[in-house]
């Protein structure tokens, strides 16, 4: 098949028209998995209703919470500014709570400072590298109306609002209808009949206050 | 696949006879143009840099769930379409039901540049303009949840009903058009087809189903699936199927002494049984499947109208997967499997010379297969920009029989065991964020015939985050099968073929995927590929016997473009175009059965609120040309497929009409018919409801 000069041409075209212009490296390709995620707590925000005295407090803006080791990457940038139950949205990200702790400050300034932003967030995002601390950040938080949201096995167990339950496939998710009057928040029903477990009574085991 | 000691096997495989040159246009002038112009239109369409996954956040919650992590095939990890270097399609369970596809060849018939052939026998794939009258399916890696299904006697995939998987029980098929780069072994020539089953966190509970279709078909399903804590489930389930079939006309039978042309011999039947279990980190897949089949077409010159001609074809498969975390960022697979396949032809003969009275004889043949398979794979990601997967696979034939026989004589019997093993090594190089190399290596050793290497190299490239390129290399290879270097009648009319090379392919491929507008995916892509040492029956000068060879050269340029997309009120679409020259290399004629232009098109939308759907396929395909140098004609089928959810609770009904407007078509007899072209159903019903009970 011989190549007649015309292809060649277009082929020069074509490569000028996609040649590569390297960018600064920002936020990486965040995966299939965290993309889906994010997409789930954007649209969740607009499906649930903070207390009133949160949403007073809060200077227009719907802060969402990322606590320990993240692996969103750049997921949230295309709604970076968009506008959710008309406030801005805001991404707020938080090092890992053993980290945290590991700062040797006599008065734990940095911790404090931490956990009084994590309380004005609306949702709180809870990572799985948070396994071993995450009721320590749900008793933190408890009280100030915060939407908690983790990836941990037993999260909804200990307090937690919504869990991504760990699982390869896809998100499936659970929820604690308890924790979510506690924090005095209502969540559309709409979202609550799509969760793979919810818990509803008292759990017998009352050791997680 | 029997030789009557009555007859030689007189037809030339590839129909080559004495037609001059066709004239060939270039095609890569046109390929190339067409990409420019994609290009050019993406740019002045293009508003700012937006992310892929842009769409994702106009889905619904209830969207976000249904919709999985992985597109696990392509490089055997999880990996995002766009990402994967290959041309990937995956179709989905809601659109198996969606579009009323009922079985496999439904389903593979919708991937863009397949074709479904079929001969009232077994279901054939084309693949980019590839299917050979005589082939079966021996190019093309069929996998159930990872695990190869093609046979060791034949290197055989089944695809219609003797397929071991009910189609409810189909969770997505992954297809990669193209080889099986490097990562796949044998028999990833033309496409790979990784069916993934569902487990019981999909099918929960004892759900029941019952189908009835024209000509007195019936088939029954009882699923029961639990799931034990979070980390045990359990799905087990049976089907019966039975299809009286219709009476067919054959106008190369129609004569006083032959019924006119008339048989009623076109029964159908299975029994399945599918079992998925997982367990912490194993997950288990069971499957069996008996299937007995009537033939009307009078093969191998079988007597016409006896029904006592028919094949029978047993497979089983069990294997099991285990998963695990090393680290962050490195997991570990290991499979196991055991496979076996027996398959039974019966074919009544008339072994008195002409003029005399008959003396029919119950000629049979038979393969028995088993097999065992094992792999270990490793996934590691020790730098954050490159991915390595490296894997060891060992394949043990443990038997692999052929046998054929009459009342008389044993003409066949062969035994033979045999192994071979497959290394391979892939490194994904993410260069910059936009930039990907991906290089693999495999090699394989086969006690038969030694060693081949083949490899791939791809270059994925996002000059913007909602476009794609690729460009691609692969080889792959086709061991020669039991069958080829084997089958003999004892030097009768075909001796064993020893010294049989295996074939093998190297494909260029360039694919330019956009999403457009966040709902809407469109891809263009242009692939040339030339097979060498395309195993062939030829006969021998030498001694007048029958024998396979290593004889053809088949090359092959063609596009492919695709839509697909979501429109508002949950209306769906998957468009797609392919146009395909394959040609003999040696004599520059067109292959046998190799259609050039494919057309198709499904859509579905919701009709009633969101309980009642309509789905709507319609499949174009050019003329194909037959071994006798006749062409079938151009066809258009139409599908119509209605599903009501919910009509009481639990409770499923859906009705299809099949080939809508009773066009008369038909695909290309292979070498063992005396049909030249084999037509196919006109319209047909089908009534299927599905309950669950919760």
């Amino acid at each position: 098949m011989r190549i007649k000069k015309s292809s060649f041409i277009w082929l020069l075209l074509v490569f000028l028209e996609v040649s590569p212009v390297l960018r600064a490296q920002t936020d990486s390709t965040p995966s299939r998995e965290y993309a889906i995620k994010a997409a789930f707590l954007y649209n969740l925000t607009k499906f649930v209703d903070w207390p009133d005295n949160k949403v007073a407090d809060s200077n227009d803006s719907l802060v969402i919470g990322i606590i320990g080791k993240d692996s969103f990457g750049s997921a949230f940038e295309p709604i970076q500014d968009k506008r959710v139950k008309n406030k801005k949205l805001l991404i707020k990200r938080f090092e890992r709570l053993s980290q945290l702790r590991s700062h040797n400050e006599p008065d734990q300034n940095k911790l404090r400072q931490s956990v009084e932003t994590w309380q004005r967030c609306h949702l709180l995002f809870v990572c799985a590298s948070e396994k071993n601390e995450f009721t320590d950040i749900l008793k933190s938080v408890a009280g100030h109306g915060v939407l908690t949201v983790g990836e941990i096995e037993n999260f909804v167990d200990g307090g937690g609002i919504i869990n991504f339950i760990p699982n390869k496939e896809k998100a499936v998710f659970e929820a604690n209808l308890i924790a979510v009057k506690e924090a005095r928040l209502r969540i559309s029903s709409e979202v609550l009949r799509l969760a793979k477990r919810v818990i509803k009574e008292e759990p017998v085991d009352s050791n997680n206050k | 696949m029997l030789l009557s000691d009555a007859n030689l096997r007189s037809k030339p495989f590839l129909g080559v006879t004495s037609m001059p040159l066709s004239k060939k246009p270039l095609l890569f002038p046109l390929v190339l143009r067409g990409i420019m112009v994609l290009a050019i239109c993406s740019k002045l369409f293009a508003s700012q840099p937006t992310t892929g996954n842009d769409y994702l956040f106009e889905m619904s919650l209830e969207q976000l769930i249904e919709l999985p992590y992985d597109v696990s095939t392509a490089s055997k990890y999880q990996q995002e379409i766009s990402d994967a270097p290959a041309s990937v399609t995956v179709i989905t369970a809601d659109e198996i039901r969606k579009y009323g596809y009922h079985t496999l060849p439904d389903i593979l018939n919708s991937v863009p540049g397949f074709y479904i052939n079929y001969d009232r026998n077994y279901h054939y794939l084309g693949i980019r303009g590839f299917r050979r009258p005589g082939d079966y399916n021996t190019r093309v890696l069929v996998l159930i949840d990872g695990h190869r299904t093609n046979e060791n006697v034949g290197d055989a995939s089944y695809i219609g009903t003797q397929f071991p998987v009910d189609v409810d029980l189909i969770d997505r098929v992954e297809i990669i058009r193209g080889p099986g780069f490097s990562l796949y072994g044998n028999n990833a020539l033309l496409a790979v087809v990784n069916v993934i089953t569902k487990g019981a966190n999909k099918l929960q509970g004892l759900e029941l189903s019952g189908q009835l279709a024209s000509f007195n078909s019936r088939r029954g399903r009882a699923t029961y699936g639990k799931v034990f804590g979070e980390d045990a489930q359990l799905l087990v389930s049976a089907t019966g199927y039975e299809s009286e079939g219709q009476q067919l006309y054959f106008k190369e039978f129609d004569s006083p002494s032959t019924f006119n042309g008339l048989v009623k011999n076109d029964g159908d039947k299975f029994g399945n049984f599918f079992a998925k279990a997982s367990v912490g980190n194993f997950i288990l897949t069971a499957a069996h499947t008996a299937e007995n089949k009537g033939i009307p077409t009078a093969p191998w010159d079988s007597v016409f109208a006896d029904s006592r001609t028919q094949t029978s074809d047993d497979t089983t498969l069990i294997g099991l997967t285990y998963n695990r975390n090393l680290s962050d960022w490195a997991s570990v697979k290991a499979r196991a499997v055991y496979g076996s396949y027996d398959y039974q032809g019966t074919w009544p003969t008339n072994n008195a010379p002409p003029g005399e009275d008959p003396d029919i004889v119950l000629a049979q043949d038979s393969w028995s297969g088993r097999w065992c398979d094992t792999e270990l794979q490793l996934f590691a990601q020790p730098l954050e920009n490159h991915k390595l997967v490296c894997g060891l696979e060992s394949r043990y034939n443990i038997r692999q029989n052929q046998q054929s026989w009459d009342e008389m004589e044993v003409y066949l019997d062969d035994h033979r065991s045999s192994q071979s093993w497959g290394l391979y090594l892939q490194d994904e190089f993410a260069v910059s964020d936009k930039l990907t190399f991906v290089a693999g290596i495999r090699h394989d050793r086969y006690d038969t015939f030694g060693g081949t290497t083949n490899s791939r190299l791809a270059a994925i490239y996002h000059p913007m985050n909602n476009t794609t390129l690729k460009l691609l290399y692969g080889e792959a290879f086709r061991a020669p099968s039991a069958y080829e270097l084997y089958y003999n009648d004892g030097d009768y009319t075909q001796k064993a073929s020893l010294n049989l090379r295996p074939e093998t392919i190297k494909n260029y491929e360039i694919i330019l995927e956009r999403e457009l507008n966040k709902k809407m995916r469109a891809t263009v892509s242009g692939f040339h590929y030339i097979m060498h040492d395309l195993i062939d029956q030829y006969i021998d000068p030498a001694d007048g016997l029958l024998v396979f060879k290593n004889l053809n050269e088949v090359k092959a340029t063609g596009i492919e473009t695709g839509l697909e997309g979501m429109w508002g009120s949950g209306l769906k679409t998957r468009v797609s175009y392919s146009y395909v020259e394959a040609e003999d290399d040696a004599t520059g004629q067109q292959l046998v059965n190799s259609p050039n232009h494919l057309a198709k098109l499904n859509l579905t939308t919701p009709i009633l609120e969101d309980r009642l759907f309509a789905g709507l396929g319609l499949l174009y395909s050019s003329k194909a040309r037959t071994l006798s140098g006749n062409y079938t004609d151009n066809f258009t089928i139409v599908n119509l497929v209605l599903t009501y959810e919910n009509v009481i609770k639990g409770l499923e009904i859906s009705a299809g009409l099949y080939n809508l407007f009773d066009t008369k078509y038909g695909f290309p007899g292979a070498g063992e018919h005396v049909q030249d072209i084999i037509y196919q159903d006109g319209r047909t019903l089908m009534i299927k409801f599905i309950y669950r009970f919760k």
